[in-house]
């Protein structure tokens, strides 16, 4: 009990230090950009704000308050979804390489997304939300078809994630297709939203994004407790009177949602949901009351961290985020399967 | 049985679908009204034998002035037919339209991918094609097989005239290709005398967008020799990247006093046979209300231009862009100048066409 006690004391002085970390990397993340604006601004233009104390230029009004903080809004609250999708995944399909990757979604996804670009949905009625709204409905469509096809198998638990890996292709060469017949004014349009960016979320994405993140986490922390029984199987998880099927739709459930709307906004980010999940189990355990808010902090710092440089590396340029994730994310998976982790 | 039928059956479907959507653009090219356009002037002994150097340097030797071409660059296509070579055309690529190709042409594949099989098949004199795209061994295959490979790219202001002699010395229409280049001369001499003297202070600050949000052009791209061409300065003009990205914030700061969107492909927003200007006017709408455009000097001033691509990169059509650029940019020093006449004049005196179309959109206001 005093053990206990002590590893829970530990673990809430970690989220304390992870919070803390988020926020000064917030800070920092806000005061760095292409534009002169830099941290003075950033006070002066909160003061302004606030306290209405000072004068401050148009220019570092919008870059701070409808560029910048929008955007590490975003990165964080992406970093919480992607994460949690993990986390959530890894738990109940007991396989430490689950992502939203593993069950196809990202390809169904990008599929959704290059099917709108080449077909000019934006000059429809759907306008600028065509490429989201495509790309999350045929993240949903995804994961039904994975689901319903599994379940066509004798162990639907086990078959579930080759299902999730076979759709997946599918949809990766549906999107290789499009690209190959696409002519050159769509393709880089195609290639640009399969490498994930968070420069072209509008506020509506940030407000999907913050709400469904959010909810999603609240929804994993109330459910906390039968989370970390269902990790010990299905029939333990019976006999201790979990009912497996339930939560297991509500993990796929809570799992589309999440990935949908944060993939449907940003495009392709890879590794965030694999390693971030990793990275909190090693720190603070599989108690996924602890877990949950653990792997959201996690999650938000690792993204937070790749997007901040890759908008700053090479300023005014760019760089894909998806790329920075991999480029951090990849040594340290390469260093969980040495480690045997 | 009937399992593999219905399996087959989802399998064309799921073809049908794909291939039915990709290819639900609309075909422009046939709006507009063509005339003969053989009738050009041939002007090279056909049977006498030449060489010419293409743009990756590489000399190509020709017995006589061929009498069949295969072409994928539909840029090069559009040449061909400003030349009077567009009777020699047996093989195109997809997306070779417009002017319409002849009946008996042959669609050879993507213009991005050489199939040698098929272009071996309709045996063409020789093939124009992109350099950047056309594998060694696969050159190699064609020449073996006696097909004269040429790379053109025809999307670099600067290389254009020369382009365009040596395309016209391969298919013998050395004075219509001069008639070409003068006629692109008289232009580029109207702008040049009239604003090539400014100095760097004094050009305007023009932020050039392409096809994908916030990428733009820099040194040494086919956008930026426009620029040059137009005499306006490119905020990112200092930069080495030729198709950088660049940031929301970093726009905001340079404040742009032109801002320039180039439009093109399958989603006729601007372009040959387009008379509704809705979609143009939405792409205006949605870059005017990015976030923080609103304080832009471009906005503010209602200095924002939607430009079609066909008259922005490519060989035929860049000079009235490079003179649309500049009238926006310096509308008081061109007051004379009609872009649109210019635009149609082209067309009627090199393609015997008349010109449909809407190819450039600003503010109503």
């Amino acid at each position: 009990m005093f053990e206990y006690k002590k590893r829970l004391k530990n673990n809430i002085l970690i989220i304390i230090f992870l919070f803390i970390a988020l926020i000064l990397l917030s800070i920092i993340s806000v005061s760095l950009g292409a534009s002169s604006v830099n941290l003075k601004t950033v006070i002066e233009v909160l003061l302004n704000k606030l306290f209405n104390i000072g004068e401050i230029s148009d220019l570092s009004k919008v870059v701070i308050l409808d560029i910048r903080i929008p955007r590490v809004m975003v990165a964080i609250f992406s970093g919480i979804a992607l994460s949690n999708a993990g986390l959530l995944m890894q738990g109940i399909f007991q396989n430490p390489l689950v992502s939203p990757y593993t069950l196809g979604i990202s390809n169904g996804a990008s599929f959704g997304a290059a099917l709108a670009i080449v077909m000019g949905l934006q000059f429809t009625f759907l306008g600028s939300y065509s490429v989201p709204l495509f790309a999350f409905i045929f993240a949903i469509i995804t994961m039904i078809l994975v689901n319903f096809i599994s379940r066509l198998a004798k162990d639907p638990s086990k078959s579930l994630i080759l299902c999730g890996v076979a759709v997946g292709y599918l949809f990766s060469s549906l999107v290789s297709l499009l690209k190959y017949v696409s002519n050159n004014n769509d393709l880089p349009e195609i290639v640009f939203w399969t490498m994930g960016s968070l420069s072209n979320v509008k506020i509506e994405g940030t407000i999907f994004i913050t709400i469904s993140s959010i909810i999603s986490v609240g929804v994993i922390i109330f459910n906390a407790w039968k989370f970390n029984v269902i990790t010990y199987g299905k029939e333990t998880a019976l006999s201790l009177g979990v009912n497996y099927k339930k939560i297991s739709r509500l993990v796929f459930v809570i799992c589309t949602i999440m990935v949908g709307v944060t993939v449907a906004f940003t495009g392709i980010i890879g590794f965030v949901g694999l390693v971030a999940p990793h990275i909190t189990r090693r720190i603070v355990g599989n108690d996924y009351r602890i877990l949950a808010p653990a792997a959201s902090l996690v999650g938000a710092l690792l993204l937070l961290v790749s997007d901040t440089i890759a908008r700053n590396i090479i300023s005014p340029m760019e760089l894909p985020i998806g790329v920075i994730t991999s480029i951090i994310g990849v040594p340290f998976f390469i260093y969980l399967i040495i480690k045997g982790k | 049985m009937g399992k593999s039928y219905k399996k087959l059956l989802v399998s064309l479907l799921v073809a049908v679908f794909i291939f039915g959507l990709i290819g639900c653009g609309t075909d422009n090219s046939s709006k507009v009204k063509e005339s003969d356009t053989s009738m050009k002037t041939i002007s090279t002994d056909e049977n006498k034998g030449f060489s010419i150097v293409d743009s990756y340097d590489r000399t190509i030797k020709f017995e006589r002035v061929p009498k069949t071409i295969a072409v994928l660059n539909s840029d090069i296509y559009q040449l061909i037919c400003l030349l009077g070579g567009k009777d020699k055309v047996i093989g195109i690529s997809d997306t070779v339209k417009f002017p319409t190709p002849p009946k008996n042409a042959e669609v050879l594949g993507s213009w991005k991918d050489v199939n040698v099989e098929k272009i071996l098949e309709v045996n063409p004199e020789v093939l124009f094609t992109y350099g950047k795209y056309t594998k060694e061994e696969e050159k190699n295959k064609l020449e073996a097989a006696g097909i004269k490979v040429v790379f053109i790219d025809s999307y670099k202001f600067y290389q254009m005239a020369d382009e365009v002699t040596k395309v016209g010395k391969i298919l013998g229409s050395e004075e219509v290709a001069a008639d070409f280049n003068s006629f692109v001369k008289k232009y580029v001499d109207i702008i040049n005398d009239r604003i090539g003297s400014l100095s760097e202070e004094e050009k305007v600050n023009v932020y050039f967008e392409g096809y994908s949000d916030y990428k733009t052009v820099g040194k040494g791209s086919g956008g930026q020799e426009l620029l040059d061409t137009a005499c306006v300065k490119n905020i990112v003009g200092d930069r080495n990247e030729e198709y950088p990205e660049v940031s929301d914030e970093w726009i905001l700061e340079k404040n742009p006093q032109v801002i320039i969107k180039v439009v093109g492909g399958s989603k006729n927003i601007l372009g040959f046979g387009i008379n509704d200007s809705s979609k143009a006017k939405e792409t205006y709408n949605s870059l005017i209300k990015r976030t923080g455009w609103s304080n832009l000097d471009a906005v503010k001033n209602n200095k924002v231009y939607i430009l079609d691509n066909s008259t922005t990169l490519s060989a035929q059509g860049s000079i009235v862009g490079a003179l649309r650029i500049a009238k926006n940019c310096y509308p008081d020093k061109f007051k004379d100048i009609n872009v649109e006449d210019v635009h149609k004049e082209l067309y009627s005196r090199f393609y015997g066409m008349d010109l449909e179309g809407i190819f450039a959109y600003e503010s109503d206001k």
